[in-house]
């Protein structure tokens, strides 16, 4: 399935606002990091310091990313 | 009420806010843009939210407070866009009956804040434009501005 993915911060600067990957179903978070950090080095270059929110809350790395979710991978937070 | 705020912030009113007649203890935490970090001058900062999610998780965070600390109340606003040195970014009141739980109330409140909301600051100073990053990592994409 193809996620469309939000970025914000530095990495919408380093890839682009959104970001669209196809990810073999069942995806997961896990799944769907792997696809994203083939698709783009500047993702790798994050690592697991990108964090992967699904509909709007912070997602585990095995939970279930399906079709239609609002998803968006975000760099360290940095608010205060 | 959303918990961002594009205006600027006002503790003293949330303070007003938040106290109830049986609170005898009332805590603030105010966070302001400093004039420096790690050794370089700063002139402003641009903070930028994922809005709809910043919302949901300051929600969840209340809820969290509010079952972690329940003598308390605790209430909080995060500002965004572009702020300058010594403007308010973020304001976290706490109210209890005693002063032991507004503090403690107080400073969950702003840890879960700092650790949990997707709120990013991009600095702007002699280092150019920074976005800044906790523990002191920043990722610096030297600009001219």
């Amino acid at each position: 399935m193809k996620v469309e993915v939000l970025l914000f911060a530095s990495l919408r600067d380093a890839v682009g606002r959104t970001i669209a990957v196809e990810v073999p179903e069942p995806a997961t978070v896990t799944s769907l990091r792997r696809a994203l950090e083939a698709a783009h080095p500047a993702i790798a270059r994050f690592g697991t310091r990108a964090k992967l929110a699904v509909n709007e809350a912070w997602a585990g790395e095995t939970d279930p990313v399906s079709p239609g979710d609002t998803v968006a991978l975000l760099p360290p937070v940095a608010g205060g | 009420m959303p918990f961002l705020s594009a205006d600027p912030l006002d503790p003293i009113s949330l303070l007003g806010v938040v106290r109830r007649g049986r609170d005898g203890g009332l805590a603030l935490f105010v966070g302001v843009v400093r004039d420096e970090n790690e050794g370089h001058r700063v002139d402003r900062l641009e903070y930028e939210a994922y809005g709809p999610m910043a919302e949901k998780e300051m929600v969840r965070i209340s809820t969290d407070l509010a079952r972690s600390h329940p003598d308390a109340q605790v209430l909080f606003r995060h500002r965004v866009g572009a702020l300058m040195v010594g403007d308010v970014a973020v304001v976290v009141a706490a109210s209890a009956p005693h002063r032991a739980e507004a503090f403690a109330a107080c400073r969950a409140g702003i840890e879960a804040i700092k650790a949990r909301v997707p709120i990013w600051k991009r600095e702007f100073g002699s280092s150019g434009a920074v976005w800044v990053e906790p523990c002191g990592e920043s990722s610096h994409q030297h600009e001219s501005d």
